[in-house]
């Protein structure tokens, strides 16, 4: 059935490489997925007290939770649909008589598919977070169907407003501005570190951002409070977005930048430096202008306050691996998840113990890049 | 007597389970062109990428200019200008940061102005102030040639650098890396399909097969060949192969 799809059989054929080369990595895969798994168990076991607030929670505040798995689904089914589009115009067999039904098959396919991954893999872990917490059944069910349904709204939703064909879509440089012309070039690190502001600049365009912004307009033309609460809402929600993406920029900037730069002599703590400089400043000056909105709007400060070190804490711990590794040339998903799964832990026996010992483990990643 | 500038012993390469290279031996000279031929897919770019250090070799050494890749990477590196691919270069970044960020990488104190003349002699001044993710193929090829060229490198490793070159730029390289060869400034490894090069440039040639060098032709075969016509250098490749 799939040779007479091209573009779906291309993509399966793909995905059956890739699985085979997996092969070839078994240890890696293994300690990945062994990993995930103890991370998974180690938070079930820790929080399982907490799991039958967590689905009552989720029920009593339903439409909360409808409305946002809806807009998450929409959202993440609309980009999908797009980059489908993209890919499927300059892919490959972009020249090959491929049929507009056959191409729209393998769009709707490698669109819903993360998706249906996604909701499966939420699902096994409501379900297990359900046993671990020993939640009644019919409870976790209903939740359950509350998500799948959200989802399929959502994705419906998503599918049909999602722009079709555009091929300058994913292009990288149309929001990040024209350069200043200058006569001068003298040696500088200066635009490695503002790589990754350039990369969230490019992700953050209009088109991306506009669903995103919709939520929180959502939530306050809900709660019927004022302009300025409203404004200041979106303020720090557009900051925490761009926060968040800066956090993710840096591992992006910082494992291209050091492909680009394996030839050359470059010695880590000038890498290290150079690409988290500005993003580091960046997460400061950001994180205490949020601190402030947030405090504007009658939040107690000392709430407050522990939010932003608890942020600045996660910013310096997840810098810390993303420069260590993308200098090493190694994926940092597992260091993460323990480094972040053992700060959980103690967050939960110890309020408040994460921050100092996220700057330790900063300090013992950094440590470790040093001696590359 | 020139110096031995690339000491390539007994490499061995690969990639997971496939064995790339299989024993590559070879030395480079100051002053030298040498040639890197071969079909595709035997082992060209793994070569060059275990001579710039971005691949570590399963067996065997490299020395640049004395210094082992393995053992003395940064020592290796500092002597090494390395033309990536034009792929690699960094979109979110125009010509002119490029420039500056390798050559910071590099250590440097200010950017060779000879560097940059050639840079206006590629006629690339003007997109120096542009991202790179503007640029054409053979653009790029002309920032990734002067990226390499960047910190006066004892050696420089070219991956099919002239691909994508229109011939006006592409004889602007050619007669620069010319230049520094004749004062006996650097040698040139040159990964290339194009047999012109080869007759016209190179001083010395070696052809990989299989993952190892079955052919080398020395400057004065070369030059034989070059006074026997243009088709004689394809005719001995074929007899090779």
């Amino acid at each position: 059935m799939l040779r007479r799809h091209p573009l779906l059989f291309a993509e399966w054929l793909a995905a059956c490489n890739l699985l085979r080369r997996a092969q070839a990595h078994v240890p890696t895969v293994l300690a990945a997925v062994l990993g995930v798994f103890a991370a998974l168990a180690v938070f079930l076991l820790t929080f399982a007290p907490r799991f039958r607030a967590v689905f009552e929670g989720l029920l009593e505040y339903r439409v909360l939770t409808i409305a946002t798995v809806a807009l998450y689904a929409a959202f993440a089914v609309g980009k999908q649909r797009e980059r489908a589009e993209v890919r499927y115009t300059q892919f490959w067999l972009a020249a090959a008589p491929v049929r507009q039904y056959s191409r729209t098959l393998a769009i709707l396919v490698v669109t819903l598919l993360p998706l249906t991954a996604q909701l499966f893999a939420v699902c096994v872990l409501l379900a297990t977070m359900g046993i671990a917490g020993s939640v009644d059944a019919a409870v976790v069910g209903k939740v359950m169907l509350w998500v799948a349904v959200a989802t399929i709204m959502g994705a419906t939703a998503g599918w049909w407003s999602a722009r079709r064909s555009r091929a300058d879509a994913l292009e990288g440089s149309r929001y990040v501005g024209a350069a200043k012309p200058r006569t001068e070039t003298v040696p500088s690190a200066a635009a490695l570190s503002g790589w990754p502001i350039a990369q969230v600049r490019a992700w953050g365009r209009p088109e991306n951002l506009r669903i995103l912004v919709l939520i929180p307009a959502l939530f306050a033309v809900q709660a019927g409070s004022s302009a300025v609460h409203g404004l200041s809402v979106l303020a720090i929600w557009v900051l925490g977005g761009y926060l968040s993406g800066l956090l993710r920029a840096v591992w992006q900037a910082g494992s291209a930048a050091s492909d680009w730069l394996r030839s050359t002599p470059i010695p880590f703590a000038q890498f290290a430096w150079a690409m988290t400089r500005k993003a580091l400043l960046h997460q400061l000056v950001g994180t205490a202008v949020a601190a402030a909105v947030m405090i504007s709007l009658g939040a107690p400060w000392p709430s407050t306050l522990y939010v932003s070190a608890l942020w600045l804490a996660i910013v310096l711990l997840s810098y810390s691996i993303f420069v260590v590794d993308a200098y090493r040339s190694r994926q940092p998903l597992v260091r993460l998840i323990l480094s972040f799964a053992t700060l959980a832990i103690v967050e939960a026996r110890e309020h408040g113990w994460s921050i100092p010992l996220a700057a330790l483990f900063a300090a013992w990643h950094l440590r470790a890049g040093a001696k590359t | 007597m020139t110096s031995i500038v690339l000491d390539v012993r007994d490499v061995h390469a690969r990639y997971g389970k496939h064995e790339v290279l299989r024993g590559v031996t070879l030395q480079v000279r100051t002053g030298q062109w040498f040639c890197l031929l071969g079909p595709n897919g035997v082992g060209k770019s793994t070569l060059l990428h275990c001579v710039a250090a971005r691949l570590v070799p399963s067996a065997g050494d490299i020395l640049v200019c004395g210094h082992s890749v393995r053992t003395h990477t940064v020592d290796a590196k500092r002597k090494l200008g390395f033309g990536c691919a034009p792929e690699q270069l960094p979109g979110l970044l125009t010509g002119r940061q490029c420039l500056e960020v390798y050559a910071n990488a590099k250590g440097l104190e200010r950017i060779d102005p000879e560097v940059l003349e050639l840079a206006e002699a590629l006629k690339f001044s003007s997109y120096l102030d542009r991202f790179v993710d503007t640029y054409s193929l053979g653009t790029r090829q002309k920032l990734c040639v002067l990226l390499a060229l960047l910190g006066e490198p004892a050696l420089v490793v070219l991956d099919e650098a002239f691909n994508g070159l229109d011939p006006a730029s592409a004889l602007v390289v050619k007669r620069h890396l010319q230049e520094r060869l004749a004062a006996n400034r650097c040698a040139v490894m040159l990964a290339t399909h194009s047999l012109d090069i080869v007759e016209h440039y190179a001083d010395k040639a070696a052809l990989l097969l299989d993952g190892r060098v079955v052919r080398e032709w020395s400057d004065s075969e070369i030059a034989a060949m070059r006074q026997q016509g243009a088709a004689r250098f394809e005719e001995a490749l074929a007899q090779s192969g």
